[in-house]
C-alpha cells in the first residue's frame, strides 16, 4: 500500500510530466510547425527580385540566376499564352532547398517533388530541391520553367477542357522547349512512340516518378505536335469549356493518333 | 580525494544488496530486451514498434504505455554495446549503492520517472524540430541509467570512482565526465538521443533537489499541526476546568451553547487520550 508521503511525491513526479503530454498533444503539432517554419525563414532569408521573393542558403549565388530564368521564361510564357488569358502570377515564392525535408518546414508535400522541382499554385510557390547535389544550371533551369509552366498556366487550365495531360505535357514540353526559342519539340527518331490512349487517360499522379517518365514524354511529345501543327485547334479546346469532347475539335482520334506518329518519327 | 574510509561508514559491511532486488531485476529487464531486440527485429524492424518511444504516437495516439517501456528496447548497432556495458555496470555498483540507502521501490520509481522525463524531452524535441516523417526513436537505456548514476553521484559525490577503470576521481566528477564524452558520442552518432539524455538528467538533479525540500516541508508542516493541536489540547482544558467550575457552582442549566460545545470537544479528548494511552 502507498503512503500518503509516497502519493504526494509520486504526485509531485507526475504532475509535470502529465503537464508536458498534454501540452504536446494539444500544441505540439501548431506549435512545432511554426517553430520550424521560423528556423527555415531564418536558414533561407527572402530576396526580393521583381514580383519573385526568391528564398536560398545566405551566401548562394543561386537567386539571381533562378529570378533570371523565371523573369525571361515568364515573359514568353505569357506572350505565348495570351490568346488563353495567361497572366503573370502577381507574386511567386521560389525556394532554393537543399533537402526534402526543408519542403515539409516551409508547409509542401515532398510526394509533389518532381525532377527535383515543385509548384504550388494555390499558394504561388515554387521549389527547387538540390538534395546535396552540385547544382546544374541547364537541369535547375528547366525544373524552373516545369514549375513555373505549372503555376503560370493553372488558373487557365482550371478553368477549361484540360485534362492532367495537358498540364503535365506542357509543363513538359516548356521545360525543353520555351515559348519563342525556336525548338522543334521533335525527339530524335528511332525512339518508340508510345500509344496515345494512356497518355490521354492517365491521372495527375501516372505523370510521377519514374514508372511515369515514358507517360510524361509521350505527354510532351503530343502537346509539341499540338502547339506546333495544329495550334488553332488546340487555343480553342483550351478555351472550350470542359463540356467539349476531344474529337469535337480534333477530329477522330485514330487519324490524328497516326499524323502524330508520323510527325514524330521525323527526322529532326 | 578522499578515501574510502571517510567517505563510506558503513565500509565493512556490504553496500550492494544480493538480493534479487530493483536495479537486479532492472538490469535483467535491460540484457533480456537487448537480447529480445536483436533478434526479433532482425527479420522485422517493427517487430518491437508498440514498446518503442515514437513521439507522435505515444503522445498523439496516446499510447503512453511507451514512455515506461521504452528503455527496455534497445538500440542495435556496432557503437551501443559500448554504451550498454558501462551503464549497466555503473547501474549495478552505483545503482546498488543507491538502491540500498534509497529501498528498492524508491529506485524503481526513479527509474521509470527518468525514462518518461527523457521520453518527454525526446518528444518536444522530436515535435519542434523534426517533420513527422523524420522522427527517430529514443536510446534504450542510456537516459534513465546515465540520470540515476548521475542521482547516485549527486548523493555520494565524494566517493572514489575509477573512470574507465584506470583513473580514480570523484564520483560526481566521473560521472560529469561520462555524460558530457555520452553528449558528445550522440551529437555525432545518434543526435536524437541529446534531448532525452538531457531531459532524464534534468529530472535528475530536479529530484534530488527538490526530494529534500519536500521531505522538509512534509514535516514542517506536520511538526506545526502537532503544535496547533497541543496548543488547541491545552486551551480546551483550561476552558472545560472553567466550565466544570461553573456546573458545580450554578448546574448544567446555566451552560451556553458555546459552553456545551466546548465541554463535548474535552470530552473528545479525553477519549482520543485514553486511546493513545491503551495504544
Amino acid at each position: 500500500m502507498i503512503s500518503r508521503g509516497t502519493g504526494f511525491k509520486l504526485a509531485i513526479l507526475a504532475t509535470p510530466l502529465a503537464a508536458g503530454i498534454l501540452s504536446l498533444h494539444a500544441f505540439g503539432e501548431p506549435a512545432g510547425r511554426s517553430v520550424r517554419a521560423a528556423a527555415a525563414a531564418i536558414s533561407y532569408p527572402a530576396r526580393e527580385h521583381g514580383t519573385f521573393v526568391i528564398r536560398a542558403r545566405r551566401g548562394s549565388d543561386y537567386p539571381a540566376f533562378a529570378a533570371q530564368t523565371l523573369e525571361g521564361f515568364t515573359r514568353s510564357l505569357v506572350a505565348w499564352g495570351a490568346p488563353l488569358g495567361v497572366v503573370p502570377p502577381p507574386r511567386v515564392t521560389v525556394l532554393l532547398l537543399d533537402s526534402p525535408d526543408d519542403l515539409e518546414r516551409f508547409g509542401l508535400d515532398p510526394a509533389g517533388l518532381e525532377g527535383g522541382g515543385m509548384a504550388d499554385p494555390a499558394a504561388g510557390v515554387i521549389a527547387l530541391v538540390s538534395e546535396g547535389r552540385t547544382h546544374h544550371p541547364d537541369h535547375d533551369a528547366r525544373a524552373l520553367r516545369h514549375c513555373m509552366t505549372r503555376l503560370a498556366l493553372a488558373p487557365v487550365l482550371q478553368r477549361t477542357a484540360a485534362t492532367p495531360w495537358v498540364a503535365e505535357g506542357l509543363a513538359s514540353y516548356f521545360e525543353v522547349t520555351p515559348p519563342g526559342s525556336g525548338g522543334s519539340g521533335l525527339r530524335a527518331p528511332g525512339d518508340g512512340v508510345p500509344s496515345l490512349a494512356p497518355v490521354l487517360e492517365a491521372a495527375a499522379q501516372d505523370f510521377r516518378g519514374v514508372a511515369g517518365v515514358p507517360l510524361s514524354e509521350a505527354a510532351r511529345l503530343w502537346v509539341a505536335f499540338l502547339v506546333e501543327k495544329m495550334p488553332a485547334e488546340f487555343f480553342s479546346w483550351l478555351r472550350a469549356p470542359v463540356a467539349e469532347r476531344f474529337e469535337e475539335c480534333f477530329g477522330e482520334r485514330g487519324e490524328l493518333e497516326a499524323r502524330w506518329r508520323e510527325w514524330a518519327r521525323r527526322p529532326k | 580525494m578522499s578515501p574510502w574510509e571517510d567517505t563510506s561508514a558503513g565500509i565493512d559491511k556490504q553496500t550492494r544488496p544480493r538480493r534479487l532486488n530493483a536495479i537486479n531485476v532492472l538490469l535483467l529487464l535491460n540484457i533480456a530486451g537487448f537480447v529480445a531486440t536483436g533478434f526479433l527485429t532482425r527479420e522485422n524492424s517493427e517487430a518491437l514498434a508498440f514498446l518503442e518511444f515514437a513521439p507522435r504516437q505515444a503522445i498523439g495516439q496516446l499510447k503512453l504505455w511507451q514512455f515506461l517501456t521504452h528503455p527496455f528496447v534497445q538500440v542495435i548497432t556496432l557503437w551501443f554495446p559500448f554504451a550498454f556495458i558501462p551503464a549497466a555496470y555503473g547501474l549495478f555498483t552505483l545503482g546498488g549503492e543507491l538502491e540500498a540507502r534509497a529501498g528498492a521501490r524508491r529506485i524503481l520509481a526513479y527509474y521509470l520517472a527518468f525514462a518518461a522525463y527523457g521520453a518527454m524531452a525526446h518528444a518536444a524535441w522530436q515535435y519542434l524540430a523534426v517533420t513527422p516523417a523524420r522522427e527517430v526513436r529514443t536510446l534504450g537505456l542510456l537516459p534513465p541509467a546515465y540520470a540515476l548514476l548521475l542521482l547516485a553521484a549527486l548523493r555520494f559525490p565524494e566517493r572514489p570512482l575509477l573512470l574507465l577503470f584506470v583513473f580514480p576521481v570523484r564520483t560526481l566528477t566521473g560521472i560529469l565526465l561520462m555524460g558530457v564524452a555520452l553528449l558528445a558520442c550522440c551529437a555525432v552518432y545518434f543526435p536524437a538521443g541529446v534531448a532525452s539524455i538531457l531531459g532524464a538528467s534534468v529530472a535528475a538533479v530536479a529530484v534530488e533537489k527538490l526530494e529534500g525540500r519536500l521531505d522538509r516541508w512534509r514535516e514542517n508542516l506536520s511538526l506545526r499541526r502537532e503544535r496547533d493541536r497541543f496548543l488547541t489540547d491545552v486551551e480546551t482544558r483550561r476552558q472545560v476546568d472553567l466550565i466544570l467550575e461553573k456546573i458545580s457552582l450554578k448546574g448544567m442549566a446555566s451552560l451556553s451553547r458555546g459552553e456545551q460545545r466546548i465541554l463535548r470537544a474535552g470530552s473528545e479528548l479525553s477519549r482520543r487520550e485514553r486511546r493513545q494511552s491503551h495504544d
